[in-house]
C-alpha cells in the first residue's frame, strides 16, 4: 500500500515517460505551496501578536513606572504647598529690632517724665515697629513681626515700669535704714536741718539707685522672657519643618519601585507552564502540597535575597557617609575656613590664634582674617586665577567647594537606612557612569567625580601659573644677617652672591632687593616680602596635597559604588540579575527567557538647605529629581524564544522551529513625567 | 444513395481521451486561477500585516498620550492597497 502511495505521489511521476500519477502529484505540490503560505501567514501573525504584546507591556510598564514616580513627586509637591520648594524666612531680626526699639522707647520714657506713665503702651508701639522692621528685613510676615514685636515691647515696658515702682519701694527701704523718715516727719528732736537735707539727698539717691536696679532687673527679665518665647517658637517651627521633611521622605525605596516594574513585566510576558510544590505556602492559602507556578518560587527567592542585603548596604553606606565623605568635607572646610586654636597665655588669659587653610581667602568667609598659602601667592604675584571673573578662579573653586559642603551636609542629615535603600539615586550626584553624555535636551550629565577631575585640572593650571609667575620674577638680592650695634635691629649686608652663609634679603640701601623675587638656590622658591621665608614652594606643595586628597576621594567614591554593586553579586548569578532581571524556563518548545530592564530612574526627594546669618536666616525644603524626560524612566523587555530548533516526534525529525527568525524580540518604552504630567515619549 | 448507420461506439471511445483532456485543461486553469488568487491574497494579507505592525509601532506614543482613540489611516492606498486579485 505504501508502495502504491509512493508510486502515485512520487515527484518522478512528473517525468514525461511516466504514464500515471502526474496530476495528483501536481495537485499535491499546489497544496504544499498553499500550506506554506498559510503557515507563513500564521507565523507572521503570531510574531505580530508577540511583538504587540511586548510593545504593550513595555509601554504600560514604563507608564506605570513614570506614574509611580510622578505620584511621589506630586505628593511632595502638594506637601510643599503646590510648589517645588518651600522656604521659611526666620532668624532673630524681628526679635532683635523689637528689643532695640522697645529699649530705646523705654529709655526715652524714663528720661521724659511726661511719657513715663505711658511707658508700656509706647514700648509696645516701638516694639511693634521694630518687629515689623525686622520682619521686613528678614523677609518674614510684617504683621506677624509687628505683633511679636508689640508683645516684646509691652513686656519690656511693663517690666521696666514695674521695676521702677519696685525700685522706688526698695529705695525707700534703703533710705529708711539710714534715717527714719517718720522721725523726720514727726519733727523728732535732734534732727537737724543738715540731716534733713542729707536725708533728702540720700533718699533721692537711693530711690534713683533702687529704681535703676529694679528697672534693669525687670527689663532684663522681660526681655529674656520675650526672647525665650520667641526662641521656643523658632525651635517649634524648625521641628515642624524637620518633621515635615521626615514625613515626606519616608516613602517606598528605590528597590521597591524597580521590583514592582519587574513583576508587572513578568506577570504579563512569562508563560512558563512549569509548576512546583508550594512547600512554603507562598500563595498563602494554607495548603503546602498543591502546585504553584515555578515563577512564584523564583520571585519569592529574589525578594528574600534583596531584603537580606539591606544590612550590608547600610553598613557600607554608613562607612562612606560618616567616614570618607565626612573626612573629605572636613578637610575641605578646614582648608577654606582655617582653624582657630584656643589656648591660655603665660598669665593664664585665654588667647586664640587663627591659622588659615590653603584655600582661605579674606572676604570669602566672615571669620577669615588671613589669606592662605595659595591666595597669598595668587595675590602677591597677581596671577590669573586671582581674578574672580576667570574660569577656575580661586573664588570660583571656593564657591564650588562650599556648594559641595552644603550638599554633603544635606545628605548627612538623611537617615542611613533611607540612603542605603536609595543609594542608586544619590550616588549619581557623586559618581555617574553616564557622566559626560548628553541628555535629550542637550544638557551634559555631570557628577562630583567629573567636577573634581576638572578642579584638579584647574589646580594644575594654578601650579603652572605660579611657576611661570615665579620664573618671571627678578632674583632676590641676598645678604648676610648682621647685628647692628646702634640698636637699630638686624641689618642685611649684601654678600654679592645668590646664596649667603646667613641668608637674608637686602631690604635697604643701594642694593635693596625688589619684591616679590625668586630664590636662585631653589628651583621653585621665592618670596613676596623681605622675610626670607619661602611662600611659593609651600603653595605649590599645598596644591599637590589638595590634588592628592581629591584623587583619593575620587577613588573612594568609585570604590563605594563598586562595593554597593558587588553586594548584589549573588543576585547576578542566582536570582536573574539585579537590573536587568532575567527569568528563564524550558518547555516542550525549548528554552525561553524574558529579560526586563529599567532605566536609572531617580526618586523625588527633598533636601533642606539653610542660608543667611543668625539675624536673617532662610530655611528651604527643596524637591529634587521630580521629573524626567524619558532619559532615565524607561523599560526594555527582551524575549528570547527557541530558534532553529529541531522539532522531533520520537526519533523522527519533523522540521526546524523558527529556522529564519532569530527568536529575539526587544521592545522599549520611554515615559516622561513630572509632578503634574505623565506620558509616553519617543 | 444508401445511408449507412454510423457506428457511435468507436467515436465515443476515441473522444473520451479528448473529453478528459478538455476537462483536465479546464480544471487546471481553475486550479491555477485559484492558486494565483490564493497567492495574491497571501501577499496582500501579509503586506497589510507588516504595514499595520509598522504603523502600530509608529503610533504607540500618540495613542498613549491622546485622549481619543487613535486609528491607522487605511484610506492611504499607497500603504494599504485594496485587494485586487487580477489587477495590479
Amino acid at each position: 500500500m505504501l508502495s502504491s502511495f509512493y508510486k502515485t505521489f512520487s515527484l518522478n511521476n512528473l517525468k514525461e515517460d511516466k504514464p500515471s500519477g502526474q496530476i495528483s502529484t501536481l495537485l499535491i505540490l499546489m497544496i504544499v505551496v498553499i500550506l506554506i503560505m498559510i503557515l507563513t501567514t500564521v507565523n507572521l501573525g503570531q510574531l505580530s501578536l508577540s511583538t504587540t504584546n511586548l510593545s504593550n507591556v513595555a509601554d504600560n510598564s514604563s507608564l506605570y513606572l513614570a506614574s509611580q514616580l510622578a505620584t511621589r513627586s506630586y505628593s511632595i509637591y502638594r506637601a510643599l504647598g503646590n510648589s517645588t520648594s518651600k522656604c521659611q524666612s526666620g532668624g532673630w531680626a524681628s526679635v532683635f529690632f523689637a528689643v532695640v526699639f522697645a529699649i530705646v522707647a523705654v529709655v526715652v520714657c524714663y528720661f521724659v517724665p511726661v511719657l513715663t506713665p505711658y511707658m508700656v503702651s509706647i514700648a509696645a508701639g516701638a516694639g511693634a515697629v521694630g518687629g515689623a522692621v525686622g520682619a521686613a528685613y528678614a523677609g518674614t510676615s510684617v504683621l506677624q513681626g509687628a505683633i511679636q514685636g508689640g508683645i516684646i515691647g509691652a513686656s519690656i515696658g511693663y517690666g521696666v515700669s514695674t521695676g521702677l515702682e519696685t525700685g522706688a519701694g526698695a529705695g525707700n527701704s534703703l533710705a529708711a535704714s539710714e534715717i527714719n523718715p517718720a522721725l523726720l516727719e514727726a519733727g523728732a528732736p535732734g534732727v537737724t536741718a543738715e540731716q534733713i537735707a542729707q536725708y533728702s539727698a540720700l533718699s533721692a539717691q537711693y530711690m534713683a539707685t533702687g529704681s535703676t536696679i529694679g528697672a534693669v532687673a525687670g527689663g532684663t527679665l522681660a526681655a529674656s522672657t520675650a526672647t525665650y518665647n520667641a526662641y521656643v517658637a523658632d525651635q517649634n517651627q524648625a521641628a515642624a519643618i524637620a518633621a515635615a521633611s521626615r514625613m515626606l521622605n519616608g516613602l517606598p525605596n528605590y528597590d521597591l519601585y524597580r521590583e514592582s516594574i519587574f513583576l508587572q513585566i513578568f506577570s504579563q510576558t512569562v508563560d512558563d507552564p512549569n509548576k512546583d510544590i508550594d512547600t512554603d505556602d507562598l500563595n498563602g492559602n494554607g495548603l503546602i502540597d498543591e502546585k504553584i507556578p515555578h515563577f512564584l518560587n523564583y520571585w519569592s527567592d529574589r525578594i528574600k535575597y534583596l531584603k537580606g542585603v539591606i544590612p550590608t548596604l547600610e553598613s557600607i553606606t554608613d562607612t562612606f557617609i560618616n567616614g570618607t565623605l565626612e573626612d573629605f568635607k572636613d578637610y575641605i572646610q578646614n582648608e577654606i575656613e582655617g582653624t582657630v586654636d584656643e589656648s591660655y597665655g603665660s598669665e593664664g588669659m585665654p588667647a586664640t590664634s587663627y591659622t588659615p587653610g590653603m584655600l582661605s581667602k579674606i572676604g570669602s568667609e566672615e571669620n577669615i582674617t588671613q589669606n592662605g598659602s595659595i591666595a597669598e601667592v595668587a595675590e602677591g604675584l597677581n596671577l590669573g586665577f586671582w581674578d574672580s571673573q576667570t574660569d577656575g578662579s580661586l573664588e570660583g573653586i571656593i564657591n564650588g567647594f562650599n556648594n559641595f559642603i552644603s550638599e554633603v551636609e544635606a545628605i548627612q542629615a538623611i537617615d542611613i537606612g533611607r540612603l542605603a535603600s536609595n543609594w542608586q539615586t544619590y550616588i549619581k550626584n557623586f559618581y555617574n557612569e553616564d557622566a559626560g553624555e548628553k541628555t535629550a535636551d542637550g544638557a551634559t550629565i555631570t557628577d562630583y567625580y567629573t567636577t573634581l577631575e576638572e578642579v584638579k585640572g584647574y589646580l594644575k593650571d594654578w601650579q603652572a601659573e605660579i611657576v611661570e609667575g615665579r620664573n618671571a620674577l627678578p632674583s632676590c638680592k641676598m645678604g648676610n644677617l648682621t647685628f647692628s650695634l646702634e640698636g637699630s635691629g638686624n641689618d642685611c649686608e649684601p654678600c654679592g652672591s645668590t646664596y649667603c652663609a646667613n641668608d637674608c634679603i637686602v631690604s635697604s640701601g643701594p642694593d635693596k632687593s625688589s619684591i616679590p623675587c625668586k630664590f636662585n638656590f631653589t628651583l621653585k622658591g621665592g618670596t613676596l616680602d623681605y622675610n626670607i621665608d619661602d611662600e611659593i614652594t609651600p603653595a605649590l606643595s599645598d596644591i599637590d596635597t589638595l590634588i592628592g586628597k581629591i584623587s583619593n576621594f575620587q577613588d573612594a567614591i568609585k570604590q563605594y559604588a563598586k562595593d554597593m554593586q558587588n553586594t548584589y553579586a549573588a543576585i547576578e548569578s542566582g536570582y536573574g540579575g539585579l537590573n536587568p532581571a532575567t527569568y528563564s524556563w524550558t518547555d516542550s518548545r525549548g528554552e525561553h527567557s524574558i529579560k526586563a530592564e529599567v532605566g536609572n530612574y531617580q526618586l523625588a526627594s527633598t533636601i533642606t538647605t539653610s542660608s543667611g546669618s543668625w539675624l536673617k536666616k532662610t530655611i528651604c525644603v527643596r524637591m529634587v529629581n521630580y521629573s524626567d524626560d524619558g532619559t532615565n524612566s524607561w523599560v526594555q523587555i527582551t524575549r528570547q524564544d527557541p530558534k532553529s530548533k529541531d522539532v522531533k516526534s520520537g526519533k523522527i525529525s519533523l522540521g526546524m522551529w523558527n529556522p529564519f527568525f532569530s527568536g529575539t524580540i526587544t521592545k522599549k518604552g520611554k515615559a516622561y513625567y513630572s509632578y503634574d504630567k505623565v506620558g509616553l515619549t519617543n | 444513395m444508401k445511408l449507412r448507420k454510423k457506428k457511435l461506439t468507436p467515436v465515443r471511445l476515441t473522444g473520451k481521451g479528448a473529453q478528459v483532456s478538455l476537462e483536465l485543461a479546464a480544471s487546471l486553469v481553475v486550479v491555477f486561477v485559484l492558486l494565483f488568487g490564493t497567492l495574491q491574497i497571501f501577499l496582500w494579507m501579509n503586506k497589510r500585516l507588516v504595514q499595520r505592525q509598522q504603523d502600530y509601532e509608529a503610533k504607540r506614543v500618540e495613542a498613549a498620550n491622546s485622549p481619543a482613540e487613535v486609528q491607522i489611516d487605511e484610506t492611504n492606498q499607497a500603504k494599504y492597497p485594496k485587494l485586487n486579485i487580477f489587477g495590479q
